[in-house]
């Protein structure tokens, strides 16, 4: 009597208790298949919108495009060529140039 | 005669209360932890860790199964198991009685944890060079105390009568 006693306090006991075998612990086993409460969410990297282009453009840079736009046109009025001007720049490091060497000679 | 019922009924009472929140507390600082960093692994000495693992199963990882039809089978087996203590706490006179209200303090620790999180939490790890015991907690403690005495104290009578 006492023997059946004990086996049906060992069987309930089994029940009572929560311990995990540490060979789970080891694995790494979560609390079921389908959780991830502790999860650390990661984020996407940061990707331009597809509408991007076709946003409106924030008033300053409305108004600086605005600004190269007219010098553009006064550019044309005036009728001077970037390109002479960089011409003569480069006659004028070449004359530079010329009287160094001039002089070091 | 009922001024001492009650008042045993409040030193019961008062234990199965102070086992189920010392077994909360060490239950929420360890969620806590879990919940700051993502898992629980730490060392505190040579013999000792705590590492979080959830337990749906019985004692020693038994019955650990995803289906909730087992859950909910194996989780009302052990409501019935509480009620058979509570109605042994009710009807014995000696010693029993305390080492019973130890063991329901435990069970109703562990019991709280299924109903709540559907599974329970288990972070003690002890281990001796590489043999690691079964991870518990509070709750097991307890039990584990509950049952020590009553083996003992059946063996005890046993001799008694013999």
């Amino acid at each position: 009597m006492k023997f059946k006693k004990l086996i049906l306090i060992f069987i309930s006991a089994a029940f009572l208790y929560s311990c995990t075998g540490a060979t789970d612990a080891l694995q790494g086993k979560k609390r079921s298949e389908q959780s991830d409460e502790f999860l650390v969410e990661k984020k996407n990297p940061l990707e331009l919108p597809p509408d991007y282009g076709e946003l409106p453009l924030p008033v300053d840079q409305e108004q600086t495009s605005t600004d190269t736009e007219e010098d553009n046109d006064i550019k044309s009025i005036l009728d001077i060529d970037t390109k002479v001007d960089e011409n003569t720049s480069s006659q004028t490091t070449n004359s530079v140039e010329e009287l160094i060497l001039e002089k070091i000679n | 005669m009922n001024k001492i019922k009650f008042k045993k009924f409040l030193i019961s009472f008062s234990i199965i209360l102070i086992i189920f929140l010392l077994d909360r507390i060490s239950k929420i600082y360890i969620l806590n932890i879990a919940e700051e960093v993502g898992q629980v692994d730490i060392n505190i000495n040579s013999f000792l860790n705590f590492y979080l693992i959830w337990n749906t199963g019985i004692g020693f990882g038994l019955f650990s199964f995803d289906q909730s039809l087992i859950y909910n089978f194996i989780t009302v087996i052990i409501i019935i198991i509480n009620l058979i203590i509570i109605y042994l706490i009710y009807k014995s006179e000696d010693i029993r009685q305390y080492f019973l209200i130890i063991l329901l303090g435990g069970s109703l620790g562990n019991l709280f944890d299924r109903l709540y999180f559907s599974a329970v939490p288990d972070f003690i790890d002890l281990n001796f060079r590489g043999y690691h015991w079964f991870i518990f907690n509070v709750s097991d403690i307890f039990i584990s105390i509950g049952i020590i005495c009553l083996i003992f104290v059946e063996l005890m009578n046993y001799k008694k009568v013999k």
